[in-house]
């Protein structure tokens, strides 16, 4: 056993903390210089202010100091040590110096959690929280004194109330009565136990019905899922064609929302066109008033000694200089304009006073036409406001607009071609070819342009006959011509 | 490596815990002073009470009864052998019954274990006798008498000697001989712990001085642990050998078989009084002086192969990383993680159950295969096939998780190191455990054509000495398959295996450790202080040209016992003594020569050496050219290497021979 004792005791100095190693083999001989050394250490730890006497060198300092080992180890830590085994400082030794060291093993393991606590409360000086307990401390001091008061009382009348109670237990005791009240009792118990059992049947009952009507319901929840599974598979009649119509307006929506992007472009390159050619317009009248002014007061001045060949040339020299822009401006779209107009120039050219003539002609050819396609645009704008709906309208309106601004734009250029007309209608033949010109390159631009703008095209020709009038029109003009 | 230590909140027994031992990878026994005999099962973590022994029932040793492979009842196996403080051992079976108690000792009975064939048991008391028995309890006889108590006693690992304690040395007695004692003085305190491993034959010993060394079987010093606080009270070998454990009071130490320190815990138990490993050599279990049983497994286990790193940081866990391109990535398992094995492009992982093959270039898709038994040892790999060491036995499996062949030879696997087997692309070395002169060379089935395992060619060659270390070349054709062998001398021996008569070249001595380059066969050997490249191992039947191919390098302080990791393009990874890995640059041209060389690509080779001017690449060259019959090449490296004779043949040759015989 002494191995195993041996190997505790060890482990548990080593645990403690003894300096030293003890070895395994150190009693196997009695070693009075460690067991010497281990009782003075493991005392200290005892009792930290105590101081073995005795001594290693002779019998009766040993004998002293195991005494007095024992002694202390038995007043201070209630320990009863064999002192003779502790003396023989072998084996046996160990075996009682175990005990000692168990002890404070044990004290050094088990407290270390009520130690934490204990460090813990004292450190918490929070004593805000606990205001209400010095309430709650008053309260249970006045209750206890009345308490206290109420028992004193009691005990007051215990010297009367003892008597009454001695009496009654002196009392014989009926026993047929006990036994009466006894089997009421009895009776009382065994119905409530009936309706309790009857309870739990009623409970068993009234289960079943709850489990059926549960059953019951589930299979309704089953019927009705499946039904809805049913509906909800089964596919409309319409369903196909609902889908069909839907693609449907997908694609026309696709198409129309291309074509209306392409009005609005259309549009849009118009309105550049339209200011371009105004400027352009405006520039010319410039010229031609001035040019107007200038022969006016020549007229005036009466400088009509001058030749006609010099006015030609002049005149020739002016419309070089003023023509230059205009095959810019001339669309090359509207050939039968173009090649009136290039014809009448080169007539011109060729034959002075036959020219003035034909051009005049072809330009109320051209006034003519001119208000036949005016109105035949405005009837087709009523057609297409007729034939479109929704989005379309507004830009319809936006349409109409653009073509009265236009129209509005126009009104003064023939205004302005109208007036000079009578006064220099013979003298100024030349001018009116090239106003003339001028009024075909406009217009032919503001047709060149509707024409242009497909969806507007198709629509007239489409839509309203009357549109293919100024073009019969111009044709029988031509023809005519 | 480190140890993760995990332990339960509240011991379970109440008091020293003083033994324990597992059954299986999963279960633990263990027995304290509170008289109870507990079983852990680590999977579920749960404890139960298997039994509460009498009140005057204090064991002091514990020893399950080995796992061999051996026939007849399974039941007679179940048995665990109990030493108690009132000088009697006990036999108790795995649900705590008392079978047989024996009085043995007088004084407590400190030790009791069954011999590792299972075939007898000895014990060892406080009076200082050693004895065996047998199985059955009968005493055979009493080996050692002597007035000290024997602290500890050990067998050896085959049985046939019982290593024991006495005082402050150590005492290996022969069974058979009764003359035959080796006795050393270990330490300068008393002795209380020894542990004897049976694969690298290495003894380790703890004292009450605080030292922990390790002895090889004639007394001599392998190494000594740094000076602890309190006594060593506890050592244990990993089954493999390549680590072990040192317990002591509140402290545990993982070390490497050369004896440095790979982890150090202090856990606060107490003295940790006996430490065990599981068979699998990745977990162990500490019985601790506060009544807590410890368990802890090893993990930081790191593996590189080129620029890949595998790093196991949980129990099931590992983290892969691809330097190169910076990819990392974390694999779970479900199960424990056992071994790794890197290299040759994959990643083999072996859990509890299953085996795990990871193709490095795409990791996440795993080949999947079971094991037969949770208890691998070993992973080998090699180009075309892995080798898994189980204790049931050897397999040869593909990557593709195929199994090629079990190979046998009457071994007993889990004591088998990583020396004594070798693994080639197409064969399979192994030393035999018995007659450690012989060497079994399995050819395995390669490619499609499968053969049965009962045709596999087995080729076994005999050498004069004891066999300590053998490894297959890598590459080349089955028919040039070289094996190097390192004897018992530590002379290194090259022989080709399908050789007819095989015969034994010399090649050097006192080579501490060897290895082939896994793509060319370049052979690299340790010496105490110097690195040697065989650069054509199969030159030696011509000495002066062995010497002229051979590279050396001096290296300096390598250590005790330094190992080659692996050569990767002539640079060889060498783990010196003391952990450290050194990469050494040793032989680049001649491994690329050699690669030219396998590749049949004679210019490049011509003019790598044009190149680099160097007369040991010449004679490679000269070498390879002329066992390869290129006689133009090797003419001109003949001469450039001074070897006339040899150019005056090879010219006598190109005049007589006409040319088409001469390149065939």
């Amino acid at each position: 056993m002494s191995y195993r004792d041996l190997r505790n005791f060890s482990e548990a100095m080593r645990v403690l903390g003894f300096p030293k190693p003890i070895s395994l083999e150190s009693f196997r001989t009695p070693n009075w210089e460690l067991l010497e050394e281990c009782l003075r250490w493991l005392a200290a730890r005892v009792e930290p202010d105590a101081e073995l006497g005795g001594g290693r060198h002779s019998v009766e300092q040993r004998v002293a100091l195991v005494t007095h080992a024992i002694a202390l180890f038995h007043s201070r830590a209630n320990i009863k040590l064999n002192g003779k085994r502790v003396y023989g400082a072998d084996g046996y030794a160990v075996r009682e110096m175990m005990k000692v060291a168990s002890l404070l093993r044990s004290a050094l393991e088990s407290p270390s959690t009520d130690d934490q606590q204990h460090e813990n409360t004292p450190m918490s000086y929070d004593f805000s929280s606990r205001l209400s307990e010095i309430k709650q401390a008053r309260a249970l001091a006045t209750d206890i004194t009345a308490q206290g008061a109420f028992l004193y009382d009691l005990l007051a009348k215990e010297a009367e109330n003892k008597e009454q109670r001695e009496q009654a237990l002196s009392r014989p005791l009926d026993m047929s009565a006990m036994e009466a009240s006894l089997r009421r009792a009895l009776d009382a118990v065994a119905a409530k136990v009936s309706s309790g059992r009857e309870q739990i049947d009623n409970v068993a009952a009234s289960e079943a019905a709850l489990d059926a009507k549960l059953e019951r319901k589930r299979a309704e929840l089953m019927r009705a899922e499946k039904r809805l599974h049913t509906v909800q598979k089964i596919k409309p009649a319409y369903q196909g064609e609902l889908t069909a119509l839907e693609t449907e307006i997908e694609q026309l929506w696709d198409q129309y929302v291309l074509r209306y992007r392409c009005v609005e472009a259309l549009k849009h390159q118009l309105s550049v066109l339209e200011s371009a050619q105004a400027e352009a317009a405006e520039e010319q009248q410039a010229a031609i008033m001035q040019l107007i002014h200038k022969y006016e007061a020549e007229d005036v001045l009466g400088k009509l000694s001058d030749s006609d060949d010099m006015d030609s040339s002049d005149d020739g020299k002016d419309l070089s200089e003023v023509k230059q822009p205009r095959p810019a401006t001339r669309p090359k779209t509207r050939l039968r304009i173009k090649t009136a107009g290039t014809a009448a120039a080169e007539a011109r050219r060729a034959f002075g006073s036959m020219a003035a003539r034909d051009s005049l002609d072809e330009i109320r050819d051209e006034d003519d036409s001119r208000s036949d396609s005016d109105f035949s645009d405005k009837q087709g704008f009523g057609d297409l406001s007729i034939s479109r709906k929704g989005p379309a309208a507004s830009s319809e309106a936006r349409m109409m607009s653009a073509a009265t601004a236009f129209g509005g734009g126009d009104m003064p250029s023939r205004w302005s071609r109208s007036r000079p007309r009578p006064a220099t209608r013979t003298l100024a033949t030349a001018d009116d070819d090239e106003f003339a010109d001028l009024i075909e390159g406009v217009e032919s631009g503001e047709a060149g342009d509707s024409l242009g703008s497909s969806s507007e095209s198709e629509l007239r020709v489409t839509s309203a006959r009357p549109s293919a009038a100024p073009g019969r029109v111009s044709a029988l003009s031509d023809n005519e011509f | 490596m480190k140890l993760k230590i995990s332990t339960f909140k509240e011991p379970k027994h109440f008091g020293v815990v003083v033994c324990v031992n597992w059954n299986n990878t999963e279960d633990v026994f263990s027995c304290g002073d509170d008289h109870k005999l507990l079983k852990w099962n680590l999977v579920n973590s749960e404890c139960i009470v298997v039994t509460t022994f009498p009140d005057d029932f204090y064991p002091n040793d514990m020893h399950l009864f080995p796992k061999i492979n051996v026939g007849g009842n399974k039941h007679q196996h179940d048995v665990i052998l109990i030493s108690t403080a009132d000088g009697k051992f006990h036999i108790v079976n795995h649900n705590g019954r008392i079978e047989k108690s024996v009085n043995a000792h007088q004084g407590a009975c400190l030790i009791a274990q069954w011999s590792p064939d299972g075939a007898g048991l000895l014990t060892a008391g406080e009076d200082g006798f050693v004895k065996v028995w047998s199985r059955n309890g009968l005493l055979r006889s009493t080996i050692v008498q002597s007035d000290v108590p024997c602290f500890s006693a050990v067998w050896s690992p085959d049985s046939s000697a019982i290593l024991h304690t006495k005082g402050n040395s150590l005492v290996i007695k022969q069974l058979n001989s009764s003359n035959k004692i080796t006795k050393w003085k270990a330490h300068e305190g008393l002795i209380l712990c020894i542990a004897w491993n049976a694969n690298n034959n290495l003894i380790l010993s703890g004292s009450e001085d605080g030292y922990s060394k390790i002895w090889d079987t004639f007394g001599q010093q392998i190494s000594v642990s740094v000076k602890h606080d309190q006594p060593i009270t506890s050592v244990s070998w990993s089954p493999a050998g390549d680590m072990f454990v040192v317990g002591s009071y509140n402290l545990i130490r993982l070390c490497n078989s050369n004896g440095w320190s790979h982890c150090l815990d202090r856990p606060s138990t107490g003295s940790i009084y006996n430490v065990a490993w599981s068979s699998d050599g990745t977990q162990l279990a500490a019985a601790c002086a506060n009544g807590h049983v410890l368990f802890a497994h090893i993990i930081d286990r790191e593996y590189t192969w080129k620029n890949f790193a595998c790093n196991q940081v949980g129990r099931k866990v590992i983290a892969i990383r691809d330097i190169i391109s910076d990819q990392s990535d974390q694999l779970d398992y479900p199960d424990r993680v056992i071994q790794i094995a890197l290299g040759f492009n994959h990643m083999v992982i072996a859990t509890v159950k299953q085996c795990f093959i990871h193709k490095l270039t795409s990791w996440n898709t795993p080949v999947t295969f079971d094991l037969k038994e949770g208890t691998i040892s070993m992973i080998l790999l090699a180009e075309r096939c892995i080798c898994i060491v189980e204790r049931a036995g050897l397999s040869v499996y593909s990557y593709m998780g195929r199994l090629l062949a079990s190979p046998r030879w009457g071994a007993r696997p889990e004591s088998l190191g990583r020396a004594a087997v070798s693994l080639g692309p197409d064969a399979l070395a192994a030393i035999d455990q018995g007659d450690r002169k012989l060497i079994h060379v399995f050819d395995l089935p390669t490619g499609l054509i499968v053969r049965s395992s009962a045709d596999n060619t087995v080729t076994k060659l005999t050498h004069k000495m004891t066999v300590s270390s053998i490894a297959l070349s890598q590459t080349g054709p089955i028919n040039e398959r070289q094996l190097a062998l390192l004897d018992y001398n530590r002379d290194l021996y090259v022989v080709t295996v399908k050789d007819s008569k095989p015969k034994f070249i010399k090649l050097g001595s006192q080579i501490l450790s060897i290895c082939w380059s896994c793509e060319t066969e370049l052979l690299v050997g340790l010496r105490a202080s110097s690195v040697v490249a065989w650069c054509c191992p199969r030159a030696a039947m011509q000495p002066d040209w062995l010497a002229l191919t051979t590279v050396s390098k001096d290296v300096v302080d390598l250590g005790r016992n330094p190992t080659i990791l692996s050569i990767e393009d002539g640079v060889a990874h060498i783990c010196r003594g003391n952990g450290s890995i050194l990469h050494l640059s040793i032989a680049v041209f001649p491994e690329k020569l050699l690669k030219h060389v396998v590749a049949n690509m004679w210019q490049p080779a011509l003019q790598l050496c044009r190149t680099v001017e160097d007369e040991t690449l010449w004679a490679c060259l000269a070498v390879l050219a002329w066992q390869h019959h290129q006689l133009p090449v090797a003419e001109e490296a003949f001469a450039l290497i001074h070897q006339y004779h040899q150019v005056c043949y090879i010219q006598h040759l190109r005049s007589n021979i006409p040319e088409k015989l001469m390149s065939n």
